[in-house]
């Protein structure tokens, strides 16, 4: 598996990029900033796996944390609402 | 070209959650069995992966994704994978389905109203002299074949099919065919487009 790059707390920042296929990560949470929460594992590369590949070797998995205000433009619940996702590795970038 | 895949929904207004369950029909629960046996996860047999599955799931066309159950999809793409795979043919298929009635590809006008037809040639830009001299040549050297060029093509959305010009449409498909044949990785594409993207 390739090593995880980030730790609980690490600020990250998901890449903003709108490539074709089998993308997990949420088109709405692309290009936000958000902070890590846990380590979920490595897991073979989804993106590959579609396509009959082995996904290998396996992307660590984060769950990661974003504030609600920082993902929606006109977010009008409270400041500290919360919104977790889990991004493969190779989605994020450090903030 | 930025574009949001049809079963990617976050955060999109939908109205009031249907908030009711209703009972699995046996042929529901037996599709998900065979499916998740087919997966082969936890050790049992593996015949294509929980991906592969969901990503012919996710490339219906937006109208059968919308009009269909959500076991209906299942299975639909099912047989799309069983084909990627080589279990079964298209032919096959199409021969045991004979007779019954289904989707028409977007793609495939012939016979609908589309209104004035404009005559008018333009001349091509350079770009897409390139690109059709590009992809001519990957065809003849079987790089990219010319059905995978315009199965690609075909297999587009419908909005973005309407969208795109004539040549925007091979380019689309380039990048469609290296992805599945491995030349390059989504990873590798979607940091290329993002850097190109911050370019000023």
């Amino acid at each position: 598996m390739n090593s995880p790059r980030f730790k609980p707390g690490d600020r990250v920042k998901v890449l903003k990029a709108y490539p074709p296929g089998h993308i997990r990560t949420p088109y709405y949470i692309r290009g936000c900033t958000g902070e890590i929460e846990r380590i979920c594992g490595a897991f073979p590369n989804p993106e590959e796996l579609a396509l009959m590949r082995t996904g290998l070797p396996a992307q660590p998995l984060y769950r990661v944390r974003f504030f609600q205000k920082d993902v929606w433009p006109d977010y009008s619940g409270s400041a500290s609402d919360l919104v977790e996702v889990e991004i493969f590795q190779h989605w994020l970038d450090p903030a | 070209m930025i574009e949001r895949s049809h079963h990617d929904m976050g955060g999109q207004p939908a109205g009031d959650v249907e908030r009711t369950e209703h009972d699995y029909a046996d042929w529901e629960r037996r599709i998900d069995a065979m499916a998740v046996l087919l997966w082969g996860l936890k050790g049992t047999k593996k015949l294509l992966s929980v991906d592969e599955h969901r990503r012919a799931i996710e490339s219906l066309p937006p109208q059968a994704y919308d009009a269909m159950t959500y076991y209906e999809k299942w299975i639909f793409a099912l047989d799309q994978c069983l084909i990627a795979r080589g279990v079964i043919t298209s032919e096959e298929l199409a021969r045991k389905m004979a007779g019954a009635d289904g989707p028409r590809s977007h793609h495939d006008m012939g016979g609908l109203p589309a209104g004035e037809v404009a005559p008018t040639e333009h001349d091509y830009a350079a770009w897409e002299r390139r690109i059709d001299a590009l992809s001519v040549l990957l065809g003849k050297k079987t790089v990219i074949t010319v059905d995978e060029r315009r199965k690609a093509i075909e297999a587009l959305p419908p909005d973005a099919y309407d969208r795109m010009s004539y040549y925007e449409r091979w380019t689309a498909a380039l990048a469609h065919t290296m992805l599945q044949r491995g030349m390059i990785t989504t990873e590798e594409l979607a940091r290329k487009m993002a850097e190109v993207q911050s370019r000023k």
